[in-house]
C-alpha cells in the first residue's frame, strides 16, 4: 500500500477548500448588505446572500428568474408538469449553488437544472417523446395597415415550418428551441443542454439543413424564402 | 472549442430561415407561468419545510446532516429487516439522489475481466486540468495523495472525473484504455442532478457514517452501468466493480473501488480533501 507517499501540498489543499466553499464569501447576510451598501440587489450579491442561508435573498433569484425557467420547461417539453418542474429545479439549485461559479451568470446555469428535471420527467413513467411544440391558438392581432390575407398566408407559413419541425430529431428540436425559441447563446445552449461547447454549432447548422429539406418536399420548390 | 465558442455571430444569423424561427418563438403556446411571487413563495416554503441547506458545506449545519443521516440509516436497517417493496423502493430513491441508483438482484450477466474499463468518451489528463474543467469539485485522499492517472469522461464538463492508483507508483500506464486494472479506482461526480451508475447488488449496501457524510459499502463484486447524460443505461459498458464505498460530500458523489477492506475504504475517505 501507499500510505509513505507524499501528503497533498497545502496550497493544492487550500485551492481544493477554496473550490469546494466557492469564492471568499462574506459569512452572514448582514456582511453582504454591509459589503454592498444594502441597495438594490444583483444577481451576484442575490446567490452570496442565499450562499449565506438567506431565503430572502433566494427569493429575490426565483421570482425573477421563474418566467424563463417556465418558458424553458415548457418548450423543452414539460407540459402540464412545467410548474412541479420549475419549483423543483428551483429547490435543486439553492441545494447546487456551492458549485455555482461566481464568474458565470446564472440564468443558463439554473435552465440546465430546469432542462435535466424536464429529461428527467421525459424517463419517469408518463414518458413523453418529442417536445410537444404548438402554436398559440388566438392568433395574433393582425398589424394595423396589414391585410387579413397576408396575416393568413403567415399564419399558413408557420404552421408548415413547425410541423417541419417537429419531424425533425429530438437533439435538433432541442437546440433549435434554444437558440430562436428561448433565444440563447450557443454558449448558452451548451450549458443548458449539457453538450460540449463545440458541438452546438454543427448541431445546428444540420438541423436547419434537415429542416430545409423537410419544408422544400411539400411544396416541391427550393428552399422557401423569409 | 474556445475559438469557437467566441465565434458567436455566425452567417446563420442573415438567414432568413433563422429570422423566420425566431418569429415563430413568439407565436409558440407556452401555458401561462404562475405569478413570479407565488413561484418564489412556493419554492420558499418548500425549502423551509425539507430544511434544505444551500450548497456549500459551510451552509450545512451539521445537526441537520445528522438528522439526515439518521433518517436514511432507519429506513435502510429498516429495509434489512422488511426487505418489502415499499422499503426498497424508498432506498432506491435515496441513492439516486446521490447520483447512483442501486437496484437488488442479479442485475446484467457481466464478464469477469481483470482489465480496466472506460467511460464514454474519455481521455487522460492531470489534477489541475481535471479541476479547471469540472464542474463539481474534485476530491482526492490526502492518504493516497496525488494519482497516477486522471480521467475525465463523457464532453465538457466533464460528467466524471476518475482517480487511478496503480501498485506501481513508478510506472503508471500513461493509457488505461485495455491496459492494467488500477489498485483503486475513485470515480467522481456531480450528483445532486441525475443518476450516473446504476448498482446491481443481491444484499443490501450497508450504510456507514464518515464524519458526518452517509456513505454505503458494498461488500462484494457487483455489476454497474453507466447512465448517460439522457437517462440512458449504456448496457455495453456494464462491468463487474469490485467492492465499493460510495460518499456523498457536499455536491461531489465519490465512489472508492479497489482492493479494500471497509475500514481502509473508510479510512481513505476520511481524508478526502
Amino acid at each position: 500500500m501507499r500510505k509513505n507517499r507524499p501528503r497533498a501540498t497545502k496550497p493544492r489543499n487550500r485551492r481544493l477548500w477554496n473550490r469546494a466553499l466557492g469564492p471568499a464569501v462574506p459569512a452572514t447576510a448582514e456582511a453582504v448588505a454591509r459589503s454592498t451598501g444594502g441597495g438594490s440587489t444583483d444577481d451576484a450579491t442575490a446567490i452570496a446572500r442565499a450562499r449565506a442561508g438567506d431565503l430572502d435573498a433566494y427569493e429575490v433569484l426565483v421570482a425573477r428568474y421563474s418566467a424563463p425557467a417556465h418558458r424553458t420547461a415548457v418548450l423543452l417539453g414539460a407540459g402540464d408538469d412545467a410548474e412541479d418542474v420549475v419549483q423543483e429545479a428551483f429547490v435543486k439549485a439553492y441545494r447546487a449553488l456551492g458549485r455555482f461559479k461566481p464568474e458565470s451568470t446564472f440564468r443558463p446555469w439554473l435552465l440546465q437544472i430546469v432542462a435535466n428535471e424536464t429529461m428527467n420527467l421525459h424517463r419517469s413513467a408518463r414518458r413523453r417523446s418529442g417536445l410537444a411544440l404548438r402554436l398559440a391558438q388566438i392568433g395574433d392581432p393582425t398589424p394595423a395597415g396589414d391585410d387579413p390575407a397576408g396575416a393568413a398566408v403567415r399564419d399558413e407559413r408557420r404552421r408548415l415550418l413547425l410541423a417541419a419541425i417537429r419531424e425533425l430529431p429530438e437533439k435538433d428540436q432541442q437546440v433549435l428551441t434554444c437558440r430562436y425559441f428561448l433565444e440563447l447563446s450557443e454558449a448558452e445552449t451548451a450549458t443548458v443542454l449539457g453538450w460540449p461547447a463545440g458541438s452546438v454549432k454543427s448541431r445546428l447548422s444540420r438541423a436547419l439543413v434537415r429542416l430545409r429539406t423537410k419544408l422544400a418536399q411539400p411544396l416541391g420548390e427550393g428552399v422557401p424564402g423569409g | 472549442m474556445a475559438e469557437r465558442e467566441r465565434n458567436e455571430s455566425t452567417p446563420l444569423e442573415n438567414d432568413p430561415l433563422a429570422a423566420e424561427l425566431h418569429e415563430l418563438g413568439q407565436h409558440l403556446e407556452v401555458t401561462p407561468a404562475p405569478a413570479a411571487g407565488q413561484v418564489a413563495a412556493a419554492v420558499r416554503a418548500r425549502l423551509e419545510s425539507a430544511g434544505v441547506p444551500a450548497g456549500g458545506r459551510s451552509a450545512r449545519p451539521w445537526s441537520q446532516l445528522v438528522f439526515r443521516a439518521a433518517a436514511v440509516l432507519a429506513i435502510l436497517f429498516a429495509g434489512l429487516l422488511v426487505v418489502s417493496p415499499q422499503v426498497r423502493a424508498a432506498v432506491a430513491d435515496l441513492l439516486r439522489f446521490a447520483g447512483i441508483e442501486i437496484r437488488q438482484g442479479q442485475g446484467p450477466q457481466v464478464p469477469p475481466s481483470g482489465r480496466y474499463s472506460p467511460l464514454p468518451g474519455e481521455r487522460v489528463t492531470d489534477l489541475d486540468t481535471a479541476r479547471e474543467l469540472a464542474d463539481f469539485p474534485i476530491l482526492v485522499p490526502a492518504a493516497l495523495g496525488p494519482p497516477d492517472t486522471v480521467v475525465v469522461a463523457d464532453g465538457e464538463p466533464p460528467r466524471v472525473v476518475s482517480l487511478l492508483y496503480y501498485p506501481d507508483a513508478e510506472s503508471p500506464p500513461s493509457a488505461p484504455a485495455g491496459g492494467e486494472q488500477p489498485m483503486i479506482r475513485i470515480d467522481e461526480f456531480h450528483g445532486s442532478i441525475s443518476p450516473v451508475f446504476m448498482k446491481y447488488v443481491d444484499q443490501q449496501a450497508e450504510p456507514v457514517a464518515i464524519g458526518s457524510y452517509l456513505a454505503f459499502w458494498i461488500d462484494q463484486p457487483h455489476p454497474v452501468l453507466y447512465v448517460d447524460r439522457g437517462g440512458r443505461v449504456q448496457e455495453e459498458l456494464a462491468r463487474l466493480s469490485g467492492r465499493t464505498l460510495i460518499v456523498e460530500i457536499g455536491d461531489t458523489t465519490v465512489r472508492i473501488e479497489g482492493d479494500l477492506d471497509k475500514e481502509r475504504a473508510i479510512e481513505l475517505a476520511r481524508t478526502l480533501r
